[in-house]
């Protein structure tokens, strides 16, 4: 079975090493009589990419030889809506396909000798923000944003190593998730906030860069059983943009 | 209020959301022990462990039906009444038994059974929510005597032993479909070569151990040596499983890895992965494979199996059904097809999964007694891992169904007919 990898990771990673790389030269090099037409009343869209580390936040209480690996990268793309109404704030929107792995080490000792065994997790989610930006600054801008979040865990797929106890040895596993009705709450809702810089390139060409929370607030399974404990995803990403100002 | 205000304003806003952001996850965690390692008090004590043991580390939650929380608000209040009632009318072996009965009636697991201890360690309990009165015993010795009375029968050899509670073992050959050839009947009563390995001091080991031999060879843990199973004039053969009611799953490496020209996969499996009922791990391949002597060229297999064949045998008679040469003649097995071990130190303590508790407490294993009688001891004899079939199909409770169904009939056995062997004898000597 192939791995079900974000289409766009690699494209993800080039845009935002690029636009981070040519952020503070090209804000320096353009004159300030086009860095003053910041956006007044505008709509804006664009795209945006990046790398991002998730946190699996899980209490297995006395499975203390299950252990969760984080962060876990991942990538981030997607595009970028926004309205200005004034030059300092602006409503954000877009969508986002942004990966929220994890993997997990069962380590244990038998008959003094140590066994490892591991599960990485994909999974790819669909992030809808809604969010307010603020902007302080003229020619780089620092800007910093808070809002929600909708989700929807698109896919999933795990590989590793697990063990066969009628056959006594080791098997990689490399499967795709299969999604249980009763189990995983595929809904996703949460809060989002991070800072970053932007500013504006040839004509209304505006390029940034940011770090940004994805801080889900909804369980990744459904209350199927009194005695669960919740699973949550944190998402960390690193992030580049390239809009455009209508 | 000028521009710059109004921006700090908004930011304080920001940072105000953040703070009620970080807040708004559930935080009352779970705080439970290791059932494994509980040590219980009361009736209730005992309750929760268990109850709690089987939430977490069940194997089969992904099948069964049962409302487990529903059963735990329903009797968590029964072993309540019991710990009131200790001083004063204190609970009797037949309540305790029903109330554990109940609260475990219709989990799937077919290999469950609870070994419970009172307060005082007086008596122990034990319940089997798979088990039921409707299900025939099995007749091993009528069956035996009919086959040594089968016409033609040669190298009959029995080690049946009604007042002998191993492994028993019988061979012998049967005429085939022309003259000079012959079919191979070799039955076994239980998977547990470990008892009659060469340096086992198991006292009738000899005696249990040649129908192994006569069949297998002389080196019949390493698979098809130099028995009858591989005599040219041996055109096909017949396992007899009935009433066989599993053991040690290694076994099947030498016997029936001895019977397969290459590696055969008939199923997967995946254990527990996590505290959710429905947390597993990943499928992994359910893999016979060719032990180091085995039968060079492929004969017709027929296993015999009924509703008293379970786990080890299920196994077995599921991989020879699998096989192309393979023919499942019987009844519909037991249903316990998810194998364990039953060893907590083994699987739970590393895997979570499976048996837990006082393992001391199991009567078939250990001293027969909890390490501390006056404590309410209890060990769950429980699956270990699922098991499915090759197109993902669970095969616990159900059991395996035969290619040719020959259902156990008591009254033939009387009139002196082994319908079931009968059946094998047909279809064997009418291949083509």
């Amino acid at each position: 079975m192939k791995h079900n990898r974000l289409p766009c990771q690699r494209v993800a990673f080039l845009i935002f090493a690029c636009m981070t790389a040519l952020l503070p030269a090209i804000a320096q090099s353009q004159p300030a009589d086009t860095l003053a037409k910041a956006p007044v009343k505008h709509w804006c869209f664009g795209i945006t990419g990046g790398i991002d580390r998730n946190y699996h936040n899980v209490d297995m209480v006395y499975m203390t030889d299950m252990r969760f690996d984080n962060y876990s990268p991942g990538s981030v793309v997607g595009l970028r809506l926004a309205y200005a109404p004034v030059s300092w704030l602006s409503i954000n929107t877009g969508a986002v396909l942004i990966q929220k792995n994890y993997k997990m080490d069962h380590v244990f000792e038998y008959y003094n000798l140590r066994y490892g065994l591991t599960t990485s997790a994909t999974n790819n989610y669909i992030n809808v923000p809604l969010e307010l930006r603020f902007s302080l600054g003229r020619k780089v801008k620092i800007h910093g944003f808070g809002g929600v979040f909708g989700g929807y865990w698109l896919s999933g797929h795990r590989t590793g190593t697990t063990y066969s106890f009628s056959n006594e040895r080791y098997y990689d596993v490399d499967e795709d998730w299969e999604f249980n009705d009763k189990r995983d709450n595929r809904l996703e809702t949460g809060l989002t906030w991070g800072a970053g810089l932007s500013g504006m390139i040839i004509g209304r060409i505006e390029i940034g860069a940011d770090i940004r929370w994805y801080y889900s607030t909804s369980d990744i399974q459904k209350p199927y059983m009194v005695n669960l404990n919740p699973r949550y995803n944190t998402t960390v990403a690193v992030q580049a943009s390239l809009s455009y100002w209508l | 209020m000028n521009k710059i205000t109004l921006q700090i304003r908004c930011w304080i806003v920001c940072l105000l959301f953040i703070t009620l952001a970080v807040s708004c996850r559930k935080d009352d965690l779970l705080d439970v022990p290791n059932p494994n390692v509980r040590q219980c008090n009361s009736y209730v004590d005992q309750f929760e462990a268990i109850w709690q043991g089987i939430d977490h580390s069940y194997v089969l939650w992904a099948r069964d039906t049962v409302d487990w929380d529903a059963r735990y608000r329903k009797f968590r209040p029964v072993f309540e009444s019991f710990d009131a009632r200790r001083a004063t009318n204190p609970v009797d072996s037949a309540e305790y038994h029903q109330a554990w009965k109940d609260l475990t009636k219709g989990l799937l697991d077919h290999h469950m059974a609870l070994f419970l201890w009172n307060p005082d360690g007086k008596y122990k309990c034990k319940v089997t929510p798979a088990s039921n009165n409707y299900h025939h015993t099995t007749d091993v010795e009528a069956q035996l005597n009919i086959l040594q009375n089968q016409p033609g029968v040669t190298h009959f050899i029995s080690s049946y032993d009604a007042s002998n509670a191993r492994v028993k073992s019988a061979f012998c050959l049967l005429p085939g479909r022309t003259a000079g050839k012959y079919i191979a009947y070799f039955r076994f009563s239980e998977f547990d070569l470990r008892s009659i390995s060469p340096d086992s001091t198991f006292a009738n080991k000899e005696f249990i151990v040649a129908p192994f031999k006569a069949f297998y060879g002389d080196n019949y843990a390493s698979g098809v040596t130099n028995g009858y199973a591989a005599n040219e004039d041996v055109e096909s053969i017949i396992i007899d499983v009935r009433a066989n009611p599993g053991g040690n799953v290694s076994d099947l490496d030498a016997l029936f890895g001895g019977l397969i020209q290459q590696d055969q996969q008939f199923g997967y499996t995946r254990y527990k992965a996590g505290m959710g009922r429905l947390d597993y791990s990943g499928w992994v391949p359910l893999v016979m494979y060719r032990a180091k002597n085995y039968l060079s060229k492929p004969k017709p297999i027929v296993v015999l199996s009924d509703i008293n064949s379970a786990s080890c045998a299920e196994i077995f008679t599921q991989s020879i059904k699998t096989l192309p040469n393979g023919t499942f003649i019987g009844e519909r097995t037991f249903g316990a097809t998810c194998a364990l071990i039953p060893k907590t130190d083994i699987a739970f303590d590393i895997f979570y999964t499976g048996c837990f508790g006082d393992y001391n407490t199991a009567p078939f294993e250990g001293t027969g007694r909890p390490s501390n009688p006056s404590s309410f001891s209890f060990y769950v004899y429980t699956a270990t891992y699922d098991a499915v079939t090759n197109d993902y199909t669970s095969l616990e409770g159900s059991g395996v169904k035969p290619d040719i169904e020959v259902l156990y009939s008591t009254e033939s056995l009387r009139s002196g007919v082994d319908n079931q062997l009968d059946a094998a004898l047909k279809h064997l000597r009418n291949l083509q």
